[in-house]
């Protein structure tokens, strides 16, 4: 098979150097609203490095904007302000004709498997397509491929002539994990790929995008509401709320000794399978107004532990352990105290 | 103790379509105890929904009870005609479904869908149905219920609709309230506010509540008693501990396992130390 | 409603085939549904008619006698004949040879024009969306007959400014369906799907945006056809396009309209029920081509 990364092998080494295949800093954007007086804040300040072959997690509720984030790494949506690279190049300043040529190596899978695929396209056309567009590949030797993809998300040849409407929604998410994976992109944003999936089927769908993560050494960003996903497939994770990351870490250090209290109310929402395990105690007031901009914290609308000091201004992230980042007043008082009473 | 609130029994229904006959539930039973909340669980087409439109008398199209009961205290629901089936949903059943803003009608205030639903079911002056829907929005957690009473759907946040829903189901005072995925598209903070909120009333206005999920983790922490369902049965019953604790049928494990995704975190926590 | 056939690798091949390896005879086979196999079969039979019943029957089209004026339907004259003596037989059998030409001419010159600017309108939202739409809503505001009348006047009055008359009035009808399907196709997510796989803008459209914004256009297409016949005919009777003594339905048809009332029916009863029948089978056509295209998302 043709590489269609050997052009530009250069800017490649350079960013393998550096061991980070995605970086964003101080990413902006807002979507103005129709009436145009209380604007949408999708993304404020946000950064984050993700090395390459691993994966990081973003979680957040509706209005959070870790859909925005994941759009403007791929260059989907264009930002207000700030810096994205991935894989050593600058999306944010790219030419509409260099970006369509990278997305070979930068791939997004959607939420809605079936909503994501063309309906007059079958299985067939809808993973050929990325081949088309990036590769030579034609005749067999694009046959091959193809059928070589179907294999690799687990996918019975015999469904190649089928139209989306006539698979299940797992297999309709493996043709859009197959599209992706066609041209071996080495970036992967996943925005919430199993949202939509009975729980059966999630567990296969994360199970093959582990795999393949280490047969193909791919780098992830993960998005979901999920926690129990994040728990599973991501590294580290960032917690997002109204468009700012409140907190960034290890999962599994941040999932059990969280700094920030919105990000301890999304793990104590959380509802075990197991009856033993009970979710916490209190449960948190309010819902999320993407309008609502005070100057201060943004969680300030809805945290119990609010003081008069969160509401002057939104605090920055702060190192609480090592790794492990807070937006939070609080983190510095007390970085090493735990004060969370019996949340373990 | 009392007799059950909800009683399905052998309850079996075909869809006729363009396909042909298809079977969708076969021999489904299912017991709601007196002011407990039950949890029908089951992923997509394992016929969880059909047995609750079955129960309040809504099949879609081409569907048909070919043998069961279904037992509202003691009375038969099966063979009413459409006017006791109307008079009977809203009165004694109460139902809440999922995605709250496409069940609310979008044209008309909150206030006024649910005094429709006053006048269909109860003898009430117009000053009785105001505070009878200013009482029941209180009841469901709503703090300025005359703002809320008149807006539309649509102004409404998820959260906040499913409230409205949920007083609405409960205006007439039901003995049962039935929950089909009621939080199914709420972000993670509010459907745990709506389902404190359900068992909240469940104990307040001793209700037994039936609830619809694919998540076992709503059955494991709200739920007394639970069935499982596949492919249009009841694989497994009875009380929620011994069940999901200690599973007896094959799927029902399987469905656990994957609900917690424990088997991926633990591999990749082991993947991490190589 | 349509299983995929099985069976589609009994060569066993080392991988999958680019596309259905069934034929094109079962995939057409596939596609066929009544409505598409009616209307093709009516306009067919109206097509075949319009050069095998002239030649061989004993009037000609155009040839008027004078002496066998207003005969009512007979052996002789199986529709009867008008003032002029025309045998309408024949002349109602003749008609489609300008009938359908002009208007399927003027219609499919009208659904192209439209469909372009739709297209361009629905994913330009800014100057090409507002300005066509303002085109559009300034051609439909006048009243289609007296706008055709004005056109023909300015242009002349040839066959071929009919046709231009024709595509003009139906520009806008196919802007606006195809437009307003574009506006919801974009926002679709396959659409945003396809821009993160690198398609190009032009590809995009071609392969993603038009194929699944076309449906309402080719509905529509059959019941534009059945209006340009008749507006063609209404044309005929101001005197505009098509002349005595070329036949065609709609002058037949006004032409006998003055009779009916004195008992002479069958002048414009067997064109009308040509005509009508014209009418039936392109929207049975469009309805049926739509189906055709529908049937692998239902």
């Amino acid at each position: 098979m043709s590489d269609p990364r050997n052009h530009d092998a250069s800017q490649d080494t350079a960013a393998v150097d550096n061991a980070v295949a995605i970086a964003v800093e101080g990413l902006n954007k807002t979507f103005p609203t129709r009436r145009g007086v209380l604007d949408v804040v999708a993304a404020e300040d946000v950064g984050f490095t993700v090395p390459y072959g691993r994966t990081l997690g973003i979680v957040g509720e509706s209005g959070s904007g870790k859909s925005t984030v994941a759009r403007c790494i791929l260059g989907l949506t264009p930002v207000d302000s700030g810096r994205i690279e991935v894989l050593g190049r600058s999306i944010t300043d790219a030419p509409a004709k260099a970006l369509r040529s990278w997305r070979s190596e930068m791939q997004i899978v959607f939420q809605e498997p079936y909503e994501s695929l063309n309906p007059r396209y079958h299985v067939w056309e809808a993973v050929a397509e990325p081949l088309l567009l990036h590769t030579d590949l034609r005749g067999t030797d694009l046959a091959r491929r193809v059928h070589e993809l179907l294999e690799q998300v687990a996918l019975s040849p015999d469904l190649a002539g089928r139209y989306p409407h006539e698979l299940s929604g797992g297999q309709q998410q493996r043709v859009n994990i197959a599209r992706a994976l066609a041209t071996s992109p080495r970036v992967l944003i996943l925005d919430e790929p199993t949202a939509s999936l009975d729980v059966s089927v999630q567990e296969g769908v994360l199970r093959l995008l582990l795999r393949l993560q280490r047969e193909l050494n791919l780098t992830y960003v993960l998005i979901s509401h999920d926690l129990k996903a994040i728990r599973a497939v991501c590294e580290r994770v960032a917690v997002m709320y109204l468009g700012r990351l409140v907190e960034i870490g290890p999962t599994d250090e941040v999932l059990s000794n969280p700094k920030h209290p919105y990000t301890e109310f999304l793990i104590g929402a959380e509802l075990s399978v197991d009856p033993d395990v009970a979710p916490a105690a209190s449960v948190v007031r309010g819902e999320v107004s993407t309008t609502e901009r005070t100057g201060g914290c943004v969680f300030t609308g809805r945290c119990p532990l609010v003081t008069s000091a969160c509401h002057k201004a939104q605090p920055a992230l702060t190192e609480a352990t090592p790794g492990h980042d807070a937006a939070c007043i609080l983190v510095k008082s007390e970085s090493s105290a735990s004060r969370r009473p019996g949340a373990d | 103790m009392t007799a059950p609130a909800l009683v399905v029994r052998d309850l079996s229904v075909e869809i006729t379509g363009r396909d042909g006959v298809t079977p969708v539930l076969d021999g489904v039973g299912l017991e709601l105890r007196r002011g407990r909340m039950h949890g029908l669980v089951g992923e997509t087409g394992s016929g969880k929904s059909m047995t609750a439109r079955s129960v309040i008398g809504l099949l879609p199209p081409g569907g048909r009870v070919t043998a069961g009961s279904v037992q509202l205290g003691g009375r038969e629901l099966l063979g009413l005609d459409a006017d006791e089936l109307r008079e009977m949903r809203g009165a004694s059943i109460g139902m809440v479904f999922q995605n709250p803003r496409t069940a609310l009608y979008p044209m008309i205030t909150i206030e006024t869908q649910m005094a429709n639903v006053l006048k269909a079911h109860l003898d009430l002056d117009r000053r009785g149905r105001a505070a009878r829907i200013r009482e029941r929005l209180r009841l469901v957690g709503i703090d300025d219920v005359d703002r809320i009473a008149r807006s539309y759907p649509h102004e409404l946040s998820g959260g906040l609709a499913q409230r409205a829903v949920i007083a609405t189901a409960l205006l007439c005072d039901p003995d049962v309230l039935i929950a089909d995925e009621p939080t199914t598209g709420l972000d993670a903070t509010i459907q745990r506010q709506i389902l404190e909120l359900i068992a909240f009333l469940q104990s307040e206005l001793s209700l037994s509540v039936l609830i619809i999920t694919h998540d076992l983790g709503i059955v494991a922490q709200y739920c007394d008693t639970v069935s499982v369902m596949h492919d249009g049965r009841v694989v497994e019953d009875g009380d929620m501990r011994q069940v999901l604790l200690s599973p007896q049928h094959d799927y029902t494990g399987r469905l656990i396992a994957a609900s917690d995704l424990r088997g991926l975190h633990a591999q990749r926590v082991q993947d991490a130390r190589r | 409603m349509n299983p995929p056939p099985a069976g589609r690798h009994e060569a066993a091949p080392e991988f999958v085939l680019p596309r259905h390896s069934e034929g094109f005879a079962k995939r057409l086979r596939r596609n066929l549904n009544p409505p598409l196999l009616w209307g093709a079969f009516i306009i067919f039979v109206l097509a075949l008619g319009a050069y095998v019943v002239p030649a061989i029957w004993q009037f000609g089209a155009e040839i008027a006698n004078p002496r066998e004026a207003l005969l009512p339907p007979s052996v002789r004259h199986p529709f009867g004949t008008d003032r002029s003596g025309f045998d309408i037989f024949v002349r109602v059998f003749h008609a489609p040879r300008i009938d359908l030409t002009i208007v399927v001419l003027g219609v499919g010159l009208g659904a192209l024009i439209g469909i372009v600017l739709g297209v361009a309108a629905g994913f330009s939202r800014r100057f090409m969306g507002e300005f066509s739409m303002r085109l559009a809503d300034i051609v439909q505001a006048f009243p289609l007959l007296i706008l055709a009348i004005a056109l023909v006047s300015l242009g002349g009055n040839s066959l071929t400014n009919v046709v231009f008359v024709l595509a003009f009035v139906n520009a806008p009808v196919f802007l606006r369906l195809v437009r307003s399907r574009v506006l919801t196709v974009r926002e679709q997510r396959y659409i945003q799907a396809a821009v993160a796989l690198g398609n190009s803008t032009t590809r995009l459209v071609f392969r993603h945006v038009l194929p699944n914004s076309l449906g309402p256009a080719v509905v529509q297409f059959g019941v534009s056809m059945g209006y340009g016949i008749l507006t063609l005919a209404g044309l005929a009777y101001l005197g505009v396009g098509v002349q005595v003594p070329t036949p065609e339905w709609g002058s037949m048809i006004l032409g006998g309209a003055g009779y009916i009332t004195t008992g002479q029916w069958w002048i414009s009863i067997f064109p009308g029920i040509f005509l009508a029948s014209a009418v039936f089978a392109f929207n049975l056509l469009s309805e049926g081509i739509e189906q055709a295209r529908e049937v692998h998302l239902r």
